[in-house]
């Protein structure tokens, strides 16, 4: 705390500043996340709007009810499918301009008396937004290229030891080999959000951000892969205790359902808030290393 | 480690031996069964075997079966065909070199002039054989990349005199026209008459084709199926049921005495029928006779990287063989075994054998998992299966009920696959069910899905497509046959259990399992003792469900609810005309049709649902195509539901058994809340 408060007094780039944003960037993806869910709720409503506990059998345990629901009404469900792929794409890549804003928002507000006003925040996220949206489509090939090396080697590995070993030490190597990747894959994410945080920053290109980012990360490998990994790791983790709620409630609604819901939005607040607080680790970060490069090498 | 022992106290075991225990003496003490008065069982054992000592059977004294229905329960089949063999493996060749005698009886009533012998493994020796020209999905679909084939050697019949006579220059392996040679028929010099025995002597070499449906190789691992000339069975009016290997066919034989020698290198651990009655190791060789009676089949497996762990369940040397690694799961296998095998047999009778095998494959070798075999079974899951996902435990415990269903009571599995396949079925969900609860499938994450509402969901995929009981060789997909024989058959005698009641069905099937053990009953044997338990009616509606593509599907066809009023209008009274106009009385009025479509009748209950929150059930017996429930009470009728406690698994449509008053409809509020929370995860997740 005490250290926070010191953050504060010089400047620094912190999450907490902008709650509101938070707040925002949580509200965007409510507002994709019902795109998908309410035409699925409104089939499911058709088959069992007319039950006394409304879809509440379609939770009931041994799933006889879902189960037919997914078969009987799977054709009205692949549109469900299909919708639900195209928000993901629409959350990847619109996604970039509340992302893009919450980061000059945190920038500005490190400022005594520099807040900008949101119409200038979401100029500047427009801005930014072409860059960013390089950034993703290396991202994209950077992480695509990992994972299909990591098959490739997993799969030989797999084919090399199998008669060895026996299936399952070779299906043990495998996993082995295929976690050696993890951290490069998560290398690359790290990069890549501090070359975001660069292009927010600075107004540089991609490739400019790029070497920025790669550069920002260089400097601080250690701290950055921990800053970036426990508040990864703790948002996951999260989902645990809301998952040991919803089996409670299990299929009950009414004030159970409000609890569930309430349990539900909290903790993906909670995720946003310690994406942004990342966000904002990247842009001190990115910061650093654009100052180190104005200096230039000692 | 692995080690087999568990506590005879642990908790959950002790719970379910509880369990098992109450539904005994139940079923013990109900009238109906006719237990009071049971006389000790007679042993029906044949002459032509005097040297026979304990053939694998359990040596416990047990003073006899059950008696479900007053009859006798059979101790010991009729021996017909007893093998005396000796199989010599060659790992690298992947080759099996046999030899050794059948001794057949002509159990029939007629005089016979020709054997029909099934040579199996000639299955996968090229593409024109009828299991190959058949593949329609499925196991086996995929055809082995290394051919496999049985190459006769020598048969010779023995003669009175000792001298042998050859087969071999007159057996018919190919009908004209067809490459198929699973199927010989061998003409004999002279006619068997009724009762008559025969020795036949036999020299054969297998190939084992690369891991295919049940048997074959892979690597060092060898799964020996359907490996050995194998008589027919010779049906009471002397015809014979023989048939060709079909894609999705299994077997059919008599029952006997398999002494079966098995020669490995000494490196090998070896799986088999029966218990081991002698073992050696000589000439870096292992060598294992395993010798069993009562039996219509003999595999056996051999692989030099076998782990396994034993323990003895409810009497029984229960062995798991599992490849390295695969410990947790090979204990997965064990812990059903310790609930299935007493729980079948208190349903179905005791286990009559001392051992039990279960061989647990390498995912590579999978066609061979999930397979049947006197006292052997296989399983198979991914050694790391989440705990949670029962796919071990419910291959294991279906393979298990094969014991009973295939092995015991040995109907014909080509000609009426439901009869082993689908009361099996049914029998791996109740068990399942017994042991898992409403999660007997699947109970992870807060996910529980039970395994009768996954055969009731599959069943119904094809219930219209053609009918339940016919050949294997006569449906027209793999995945219809696994629809309707596995999943159909186990969902409609589900339906039963669960509208006429469990204790009923499983009286039923009870009665069944133990009345035909060592025997070879049909269709019409089942259904009579359904008709004796559960009367004509119901045993007809189970025939039409199983013949007739029989269906069914209850809906809620309209509510209706308005304020009670008096009666309006003109009326005749006294000499007098009077006119009374209809007004408001305390209370509502109200009614719902309850529709029911298809061929199949069954009562079912409907809840009307107040809107005060009230239910009331009526029952309606299922007669004719629809029926209007009136209603009357302090308050207003705001829906119903047909058949709210889902007895009805067969029933087509479950979505249209619900029907509300108009307003009353309900959003769908969870499903929103819980799409929109995953949705917004894999938002969070793929946003940068």
């Amino acid at each position: 705390m005490t250290e926070g408060i010191a953050d504060a007094a010089r400047g620094v780039i912190l999450a907490r500043r902008c709650p509101g944003w938070i707040a925002a960037v949580w509200a965007w993806q409510a507002a994709l996340a019902l795109v998908v869910a309410w035409p699925a709720a409104s089939i499911v409503g058709k088959a069992f709007g007319p039950d006394p506990r409304g879809d509440g059998p379609l939770w009931d345990a041994g799933a006889h009810s879902l189960l037919v629901f997914l078969s009987r009404d799977s054709h009205a469900l692949s549109g469900v499918w299909t919708l639900a792929a195209l928000v993901l794409v629409i959350a990847a890549v619109a996604g970039l301009l509340p992302s893009a804003a919450i980061m000059l928002a945190m920038s500005e507000a490190a400022h005594p008396g520099g807040r900008r006003s949101i119409a200038r925040v979401v100029a500047g996220a427009f801005a930014a937004f072409p860059a960013l949206g390089v950034l993703l489509v290396i991202l994209g090939l950077a992480e695509t290229a990992t994972v299909a090396v990591a098959w490739l080697v997993t799969t030989c590995i797999e084919a090399v030891t199998h008669d060895v070993v026996g299936e399952a030490r070779a299906n043990v190597l495998e996993i082995a080999a295929a976690i050696a990747f993890a951290p490069l894959a998560a290398v690359i994410w790290i990069v890549h959000d501090l070359a975001g945080a660069s292009v927010v920053r600075f107004r540089v290109g991609a490739a400019s951000a790029v070497w920025l980012g790669a550069r920002a990360f260089a400097l601080a490998p250690w701290s950055l892969c921990w800053a970036w990994a426990w508040r990864t790791g703790l948002s996951w983790v999260m989902i645990v205790p809301a998952s040991t709620v919803a089996d409670a409630v299990a299929g009950r609604g009414g004030a159970a359902l409000l609890l569930l819901a309430c349990t539900h939005q909290s903790t993906l607040a909670v995720r946003t808030a310690l994406h942004a607080s990342w966000a904002a680790r990247a842009l001190r970060n990115a910061k650093r290393s654009a100052y180190e490069d104005e200096r230039g090498p000692r | 480690m692995p080690h087999g022992r568990r506590q005879p106290d642990d908790g959950p075991v002790r719970a379910e031996r509880v369990l098992i225990v109450g539904v005994l003496l139940a079923t013990v003490n109900d009238p109906r069964l006719g237990l009071g008065g049971a006389t000790a069982a007679t042993v029906d054992r044949p002459t032509a075997n005097p040297q026979a000592p304990a053939f694998g059977l359990r040596t416990t004294p047990i003073a006899s079966g059950p008696r479900l229905d007053g009859s006798v329960v059979r101790q010991h089949a009729t021996e017909i065909a007893d093998y005396t063999m000796r199989a010599t493996l060659d790992p690298d060749a992947h080759t099996v070199h046999g030899e050794g005698t059948i001794r057949w009886r002509n159990a029939s009533t007629q005089p016979v002039g020709e054997l029909w012998i099934h040579l199996y493994l000639n299955a996968f020796k090229n593409q024109h054989s009828a299991f190959l020209r058949e593949r329609t999905g499925g196991r086996g679909s995929q055809g082995p990349e290394d051919w496999g084939f049985i190459d006769l050697r020598r048969l010779s019949l023995v003669d009175r005199t000792g001298a042998a006579v050859d087969l071999l220059a007159d057996i018919e392996l190919r009908r004209p026209g067809d490459d198929d040679e699973t199927d010989a028929r061998v003409p004999l010099p002279r006619t068997i008459g009724p009762g008559e025995w025969i020795d036949l002597e036999m020299a054969f070499d297998d190939k084992l084709p690369s891991i295919v449906e049940r048997t074959g190789y892979h690597g060092h691992f060898h799964m020996v199926g359907q490996w050995f000339p194998k008589i027919a069975r010779l049906e009471p009016d002397g015809s014979w049921a023989h048939f060709p290997f079909h894609h999705l066919s299994e077997f059919f034989a008599d029952f006997g005495i398999y002494d079966v020698t098995i020669d490995v290198p000494a490196s090998y651990t070896i799986g088999a029928t029966g218990p081991i009655v002698e073992s050696r190791v000589e000439h870096g060789r292992r060598i294992e006779r395993h010798r069993q009676g009562d039996i219509h089949d003999f595999a056996w497996t051999a692989w030099d990287a076998w782990q396994s762990v034993s323990d003895r369940i409810d009497g029984v040397d229960v062995r798991i063989l599992y490849p390295p690694g695969f410990t947790a799961v090979a204990e997965r296998d064990l812990e059903a075994v310790r609930f299935a095998l007493p729980y079948d047999a208190a349903n179905y009778g005791r286990y009559p054998y001392s051992v039990l095998t279960v061989v647990h494959t390498e995912e590579q070798a999978s066609e061979a998992g999930g397979m049947e075999y006197p006292t052997l079974i296989t399983t198979e899951s991914p050694w790391l299966t989440p705990t949670g996902v029962y796919v071990p435990e419910i291959v294991t415990v279906h393979e298990l009920g094969h014991q009973w269903f295939y092995g015991l009571v040995a109907t014909n599995e080509a000609m009426w696959p439901f009869l082993d396949e689908g009361i099996n079925q049914y029998a791996e969900a109740d068990t399942m069910a017994a042991w898992r609860g409403e999660g007997s499938a699947v109970d992870l994450l807060g996910l529980c899905v039970s395994d009768m509402a996954l055969q009731a969901v599959s069943g119904e995929r094809a219930v219209h497509d053609e009918p339940v009981a016919q050949a294997a060789a006569s449906f027209s997909s793999g995945a219809n046959y696994a629809r309707l024989v596995y999943s159909r058959t186990a969902s409609v005698i589900a339906t039963f259990a669960r509208v006429y009641g469990q204790s009923a069905v499983r009286r039923a099937l009870g009665i069944y399992a133990r009345r035909y053990r060592f025997e070879h009953p049909g269709p019409e044997q089942f259904l009579a003792v359904f008709a004796e338990v559960l009367g004509a009616d119901v045993a007809g509606t189970l025939r039409s469900a199983l013949f007739d593509r029989g269906w069914v599907d209850f809906a809620a066809d309209g509510v209706w609810s308005r304020r009670a009023q008096s009666a309006g209008g003109v009326w005749d009274r006294d000499g007098k005309r009077q006119t009374s106009a209809a007004h408001d009385e305390d209370g509502w009025e109200g009614g719902v049709i309850v529709r029911r479509r298809g061929t199949l009748v069954f009562p079912v209950d409907v809840d009307l649902v107040m809107a005060d929150g009230t239910r009331r059930r009526e029952t309606w017996n299922g007669n004719g195509d629809s029926v209007l429930i009136p209603w009357r009470g302090s308050s207003a009728l705001c829906a119903a539901v047909v058949d709210p406690d889902e007895r009805v698994v067969i029933d087509a449509n479950i979505e249209n058994n619900r029907a509300a008053a108009a307003g009353e409809e309900h959003f769908a509020s969870r499903t929103l809340e819980r799409i929109a929370y995953f949705a917004q995860i894999a938002i969070q997740a793929i946003s940068p």
